[in-house]
């Protein structure tokens, strides 16, 4: 049961950059500063949520500063179409320095803050449901919003002209742009939509079932979400089945932690997984392109 | 010619833009900036020993910046010096505490070959990939670079942990392995002379020898480069061994130069400010030495601001990460005015 719910939070946290991930992935734009825009909202989430003793402060104050760094990374690939590894490894090591800065400056502690003033993101709880009990109650809010988002994101990856003008921009601007519909605008579009997603994501890192900020704490999550969106290349499904393997081998790697195994090579897992599954993808199609 | 004059002003004028900022940034904590930037410097070249330890913190940083120059320069992006480095250095820290009793001459040399094997190896295996099958070198380096370190971790607090204390780290290596240490007071070793020589031979292969042409040509344009009688191929796994084997040597120059022993976070981020820089200065070798050595005065006089007025020295990384933006809006910016001008013209 420990591991069901373990698993459900990690994936939570990987889920949400990953949607937002795939969608600008889809507008053409590969999101590489997800770990660092994750990192400064759960700073910001704390400070928002300490100053104001709200937690919905807090997912304001982590949503502003996602917002910020993707804007910056929008801008620099967008319009000024620099290489996303520059300005995305720079905007990474920004966020690493620039909270840790900040907690030596605000708060005047080196490497982890936390306070009773900080108010936590609250868990849903949904009355006595005898033997779901474990399996529904008591989950934070922003698991069940997660779960809304994953419908909502199908949807409209399926069944509306946005979904369809998100792959355009993507596939070919060109065709898109003489059709009247701008491809920067919907790269843009893409871009705030997963600031908010993932703004969201460093809130419940930082406040969501904890009270802390810790330097480096995003610890990865954000590179597996940009491994996810680049093993599903745009697909939803396989993006779904990715990230919900690699976010129950990263819970499982954790788990068995706590049973007195050394947890470095359990969380190997996850990256020996996806790197197996992208050898076998490259050397399927290689063989199919040979056969075909 | 005129291309490379172009960048280097870029570059110039971005390095003292991000200066000037971060010279404002110091005047919100009531420093001011020709006294902070003062103590950086002479924190980082005042004397011959925090000289020494200056040029200690460049050497990981300027052979990783070679490392990624090399291979981007030709095309092939190998963003898996990390991991590179990290099992390196494992491989010859866990040689150096297992064998004992080889003459000290002979077992540097191993010890170095050694490292220049598995780094070269760890790049190998995704190059090949990405030859053979087109399988994205870009996130299998990144993988790697996680199963590198979370094995090594689990290797130094597991089967070789050492019995000497609780550090997450491997015993001292065996004496005969050692570079020795230049003064008592910093870490620069004899390995510094390896790492000359290894950055003269990249310097020969990049800039002197057809290589340096041919794997240009492969990033360009590689349809031209097949036309051209360039084996493409080949090419982009040399380069990516190449890589891998200096990103590998820097792990075994830090084990056996500075800590003799393999520790957790034995590299704080050398390879990504290596990439960055070596992106900045458009995989120009020279240029990642002199960026790698400006790098690191300000990174070891950040330390001694820190000290003294109480900044924190994290406002280096701040400035850096400003320079690199700016070169980047820098470069965009002239080149869109470059096409301006074609057009008109």
């Amino acid at each position: 049961m420990y591991i069901y719910r373990s698993t459900i939070a990690t994936l939570t946290m990987i889920m949400l950059p990953v949607l937002g991930g795939m969608w600008t992935l889809q507008a053409g734009i590969l999101n590489i500063s997800q770990e660092g825009a994750m990192l400064m909202a759960a700073f910001f989430a704390v400070l928002g949520s300490y100053i104001f003793s709200s937690f919905w402060m807090g997912l304001l104050f982590a949503i502003l500063a996602s917002l910020m760094i993707n804007i910056i990374y929008a801008f620099f690939c967008i319009n000024l179409r620099a290489n996303i590894w520059v300005i995305g490894m720079a905007l990474n090591i920004l966020a690493s320095s620039l909270t840790i800065l900040l907690l030596k400056s605000v708060f005047g502690v080196k490497g982890s803050f936390t306070s009773s003033k900080i108010q936590q993101i609250p868990s849903l709880h949904l009355g006595n449901l005898g033997p779901l009990n474990a399996f529904l109650n008591d989950f934070s809010l922003v698991v069940w919003i997660t779960i809304g988002l994953v419908l909502f994101f199908k949807y409209v990856d399926t069944h509306t002209t946005f979904g369809l003008h998100l792959k355009a921009a993507g596939k070919n601007w060109q065709a898109l742009d003489t059709a009247g519909i701008s491809s920067t605008l919907i790269r843009y579009e893409s871009i705030l939509i997963n600031a908010v997603l993932v703004g969201i994501a460093g809130a419940y890192l930082s406040i969501g079932y904890l009270k802390l900020f810790n330097k480096d704490m995003s610890a990865g999550r954000g590179w597996i979400a940009v491994a996810a969106v680049i093993f599903g290349d745009g697909n939803f499904t396989w993006t779904l089945i990715a990230t919900i393997a690699f976010g129950f081998m990263d819970a499982l790697g954790i788990s068995l932690q706590s049973y007195g195994l050394n947890s470095n090579l359990t969380l190997m897992f996850p990256y020996l997984a996806i790197t197996a599954a992208l050898i076998y993808q490259g050397v399927r199609s290689y063989r199919l392109k040979e056969k075909g | 010619m005129m291309e490379r004059y172009k960048g280097l002003l870029i570059i110039t004028v971005s390095f003292f833009l991000a200066i000037f900022i971060g010279g404002l940034l110091m005047l919100l904590y009531k420093v001011s900036p020709i006294d902070g930037y003062k103590e950086m410097v002479m924190g980082a070249i005042g004397n011959k020993f925090v000289l020494y330890s200056t040029l200690d913190r460049m050497i990981p940083i300027l052979l990783t910046g070679l490392s990624i120059a090399i291979s981007f320069h030709a095309g092939i992006w190998n963003i898996g010096a990390q991991g590179q480095l990290y099992l390196a250095a494992f491989v010859v820290a866990a040689m150096g505490v297992t064998f004992h009793g080889i003459p000290s001459m002979m077992y540097i040399v191993i010890g170095v070959s050694v490292g220049l094997v598995v780094g070269g190896i760890w790049a190998w295996i995704p190059g090949y990939l990405k030859v053979k099958y087109n399988v994205n070198e870009v996130v299998l380096t990144i993988m790697m670079n996680s199963i590198a370190v979370y094995f090594t971790l689990y290797m130094v607090n597991g089967p070789f942990r050492t019995t000497q204390g609780s550090l997450g780290a491997t015993n001292i290596i065996d004496k005969g392995m050692w570079f020795k240490h230049l003064n008592p007071l910093s870490n620069l070793n004899t390995g510094v002379y390896v790492a000359i020589v290894a950055t003269a031979v990249i310097v020969y292969l990049m800039v002197f020898s057809k290589y340096g042409y041919e794997w240009k040509m492969s990033r360009l344009n590689q349809r031209f480069a097949v036309y051209g009688g360039v084996d493409v191929k080949r090419n982009l796994m040399m380069a990516m061994v190449v890589s891998g084997m200096l990103a590998g040597l820097a792990g075994t120059l830090l084990v056996m130069g500075d800590y003799h022993r393999f520790l957790n976070g034995i590299s704080p981020g050398y390879s990504w400010t290596g990439m960055i820089l070596a992106m900045m200065v458009n995989y120009d070798p020279i240029g990642v030495i002199i960026t790698s050595f400006i790098y690191a005065v300000m990174a070891s006089g950040g330390l001694q601001m820190e000290l003294m007025l109480n900044i924190p020295q994290e406002l280096v990384q701040i400035i850096f990460v400003l320079s690199v933006m700016f070169v980047t809006a820098g470069y965009s910016v002239s080149n869109k005015m470059a096409n301006r001008i074609q057009e008109e013209g």
